[in-house]
């Protein structure tokens, strides 16, 4: 139940049509698991906790460098060499007393992703390479879990929504997987960043409160140079 | 044929050209993460030298990321 200073705090988001107070009370109640606290898991945190999503848990073995600054904008200069999670949960719980953050200082892999997984309602993976992107694709199907997946180089990025058994899924775009060349650093324009990470937080809250027209078996793809926003169809496999 | 290919409308695309012939004639190289989208429909690599282009077809090169 929201109390009065909820109802106050949440009151533009209980006026939209797909929300009301039930709808601030299912966010308030539900569990995400963010998995990269980087250049799109930063404003997505930001989101997720601004908006009311519960019970937030950060996955990142990461530390904040200078050159993270521009574009994760949790980040500030006195938090360099801070590990990232731990930075994150301290102003991401100052900035909503609402939520709780649980911060798992790690990396993703093949021998805790079940552990870490299981129990969320929903998973954003925004990290910064392939393999964590397949890793999270295949342990969400196995667990029965909707996933969100986005990523972002340059000035370009994509997102897709998987609900096991409903849709298909990123794997499936590819007949031979990509991997990530971990010597490649590219350019990354950070408000690319913040428009996709945008578009798949709004894909996790969308899911939480039971809206369609998610990006399901389908892609959205955003190149912010060019203005250009696509949303292309899934193959029939 | 008439192909619209990353926004760019051009007709001398010759007849019966494939997905795969449209990239060499591009030279482009199809890295495992390049998917093309014709018409808003994504087709993936194994199937780049089995699907043929229509005139008038609406053709995307897009570069999936793996960055975060």
């Amino acid at each position: 139940m929201l109390n009065n200073k909820q109802k106050d705090h949440y009151y533009r988001n209980i006026l939209l049509d797909d929300f009301g107070i039930e709808g601030q009370e299912k966010l308030l109640s539900s569990h995400v698991l963010v998995i990269g606290s980087g250049g799109l898991g930063t404003p997505s945190l930001i989101y997720l906790t601004s908006i009311g999503v519960g019970h937030i848990t950060i996955i990142d073995d990461d530390k904040v460098s200078l050159s993270n600054l521009p574009r994760q904008i949790l980040y500030s200069s006195e938090d360099i060499n801070k590990p990232k999670g731990e930075v994150s949960k301290r102003k991401l719980e100052s900035l909503n007393p609402d939520v709780k953050i649980n911060f798992i200082q790690d990396r993703l892999t093949e021998n805790n992703a079940l552990e870490i997984i299981k129990g969320h309602d929903i998973v954003l993976e925004v990290t910064d390479n392939f393999e964590t992107k397949f890793l999270v694709n295949d342990i969400c199907k196995k667990l029965n879990i909707p996933f969100v997946i986005a990523g972002v180089s340059d000035y370009q990025g994509q997102i897709t929504t998987c609900i096991p058994n409903k849709s298909k899924d990123f794997k499936s775009l590819f007949s031979t997987l990509p991997s990530s060349d971990k010597t490649l650093v590219e350019g990354v324009y950070p408000l690319s960043a913040g428009v996709i990470a945008n578009i798949a937080t709004s894909e996790v809250i969308k899911y939480l409160l039971g809206i369609d027209s998610l990006l399901l078996d389908k892609m959205m793809v955003v190149d912010l140079k060019k203005n250009d926003f696509k949303v292309i169809n899934f193959p029939n496999l | 044929m008439r192909l619209t290919v990353d926004c760019v409308s051009s007709n001398e695309y010759p007849e019966k050209f494939t997905i795969g012939d449209l990239l060499r004639y591009m030279d482009v190289e199809p890295v495992p993460w390049l998917i093309i989208s014709v018409n808003e429909l994504f087709f993936r690599r194994d199937v780049f030298d089995s699907t043929l282009l229509h005139d008038g077809d609406r053709v995307d090169l897009i570069y999936v990321r793996g960055g975060g």
